[in-house]
């Protein structure tokens, strides 16, 4: 064996082949090689999470200097637009207890009842043009598994941010809505609105764009058009916002093509949600338990944060799923 | 290279190795420039393999390459088109990147610190170059992608303001190395590759 490699070339070309043959193992679905990065997220992501905090902290304590008139200001402008807003809050108040008693009367099914909203925080972004997906601090811990398929990803709006790509114990890897190997089945949002093919583009996402495709040929799509998923392929559930049509290219009639700018900036994006479907035991928990004042039985779990304090304080317990949505 | 000096080549490296990873990925907005973010990792790896040699090369490179992937490692398009996260592409392309950037040029450079740039540019040149080309075959390939971008963009919107930026990232790292690296006065004095050491000329700035 030592002899082997004192062969420099030999020893050059067994390791090419040896890590040939761990990106081949790693690409095929369900393979154990796609798990090999388990143990290296139980040593990694505490010291990623150390540095992000730290981070954090240099950026706040710079923030705080520099801006401190600006924050004043900002903070006496924020006391009126808090009053303003508790007003609001009342009437919204009222408003939801008559959306309640029109849903219990109605019967109308709420889009994403059945769904459990993992919150999550950014931990990284791209390396270059090709390492581009992003991780976030959730994972099998967590409850996120990918074994059995993906899941949607969205941002604290609901926009669609993306989809959960592979999970490690206390992290998970994010294909964004940008990148090029992303595709999403989405329809115009009006009735009986043309359904269309979203995905991203390694030309567009330079500009913040992605590419719509498969698009009817009697359906124009102006510009400010919203898009949002439309169900089909039962990963993304049906009503996410996605973004505006930018563009509408005819030029060619057997192959309409538009472009898509998203609402989400994966740029600046630093909280995420994920949204888990129940499982049959968790709708059959819920058909069990004694009904709440909210019927709906979407929960929302706020994001994990990096600093302990932060999430034993703002760590709380199952909550309705409306304020997310 | 007795105890102590092999205990501050591991810790040393390992502390480098896991700062540079987190900090390129967690503040990529920090390391921006010309509308691109410095490779800190590529600059790592290039340096590391071209002051030290090709075992400190290989070694860093194969774990730089281990994080790239496990951070943001690529995705391909699995069955049914269905994207797959692959894990080894980032360690076969650091690895190389290790071998490489310490045995090219390594008579015409001799090592020298100020030559290094030189080599953070060429390795850089090389890597963007056939990163476009392999992205452009497999979209061909697999996505049946006729466009690609133009070679305007991939020149002058891509890789030389990524080697300008990798070059701005690699004087302090290289000063780094030199100052406070895994080796007393930046100088691996057991690199023996078939060049004459006495002087030590060849790791002069």
């Amino acid at each position: 064996m030592r002899r082997l490699f004192e062969n420099k070339l030999l020893a050059l070309v067994l390791t090419t082949i040896l890590l040939v043959s761990f990106i081949v193992l790693s690409a095929i679905p369900g393979s154990p090689l796609a798990g090999a990065t388990k143990p290296l997220s139980f040593i990694v992501d505490p010291i990623q999470s150390v540095f992000q905090s730290i981070g954090t902290k240099i950026s706040d304590f710079y923030s705080a200097i520099a801006e401190g008139m600006k924050i004043r200001k900002e903070n006496e402008e924020l006391k009126e637009e808090i009053a303003e807003l508790e007003y609001q809050v009342q009437q919204g108040e009222e408003a939801r207890i008559r959306w309640e008693e029109l849903k219990s009367a109605f019967q109308i099914q709420d889009t994403f009842e059945n769904y459990h909203i993992h919150g999550a925080s950014v931990l990284t972004r791209e390396s270059d043009e090709w390492f581009s997906v992003i991780r976030i601090n959730v994972g099998t811990k967590s409850g996120i598994d990918t074994s059995t398929g993906s899941y949607a990803v969205v941002d604290a709006r609901m926009n669609l941010v993306g989809r959960v790509m592979s999970t490690d114990l206390d992290s998970s890897k994010i294909l964004p809505l940008l990148h090029e190997g992303f595709t999403v089945s989405a329809k115009v949002n009006e009735v009986n609105g043309a359904t269309v093919m979203v995905s991203g583009d390694i030309i567009l996402k330079n500009q913040g764009l992605c590419v719509v495709t498969r698009i009817p040929s009697n359906v124009v799509l102006k510009p400010g058009t919203e898009l949002v998923t439309s169900g089909e392929g039962g990963l993304f559930p049906a009503g996410i916002p996605i973004g505006t049509i930018e563009s509408f290219d005819d030029s060619d009639p057997d192959n309409l093509k538009a472009t898509m700018r998203p609402y989400v900036s994966i740029a600046d994006i630093k909280d995420v949600f994920i949204m888990v479907p129940n499982t049959e035991e968790d709708i059959s928990k819920e058909s069990t338990s004694v009904p709440t004042s909210t019927p709906s039985s979407s929960a929302v779990v706020p994001p994990e944060s990096s600093d302990p304090k932060e999430s034993t304080t703002e760590s709380v317990p199952e909550t309705t799923g409306e304020g997310a949505a | 290279m007795n105890k102590s000096e092999r205990s501050r080549q591991i810790i040393l490296y390992a502390v480098y190795i896991t700062s540079v990873c987190c900090l390129q990925v967690t503040f990529p907005h920090v390391f921006r420039l010309f509308g691109r973010t410095c490779d800190l990792m590529l600059v790592f790896v290039v340096l590391a393999g071209y002051l030290f040699g090709t075992k400190d090369g290989i070694v860093v490179g194969l774990f730089v390459g281990m994080f790239r992937d496990y951070f943001s490692g690529p995705v391909i398009s699995g069955k049914n088109g269905s994207p797959v996260a692959v894990l080894g592409i980032g360690l076969l392309a650091f690895f190389y990147i290790g071998l490489l950037s310490s045995i090219l040029f390594r008579k015409r450079f001799r090592r020298k610190y100020t030559q290094a740039v030189l080599q953070v540019i060429f390795i850089s040149a090389i890597y963007y170059s056939l990163g476009h080309i392999v992205s452009w075959v497999y979209l061909t390939l697999s996505h049946n992608i006729e466009t690609y971008h133009s070679l305007k963009y991939i020149l002058f919107s891509s890789i030389l303001p990524q080697i300008l930026v990798n070059v701005i990232a690699s004087v302090p790292m290289l000063l780094l190395l030199r100052f406070a690296g895994p080796y007393k006065k930046g100088v691996r004095a057991g690199l023996v590759d078939g060049y004459s050491m006495e002087d030590r000329a060849w790791q002069k700035i």
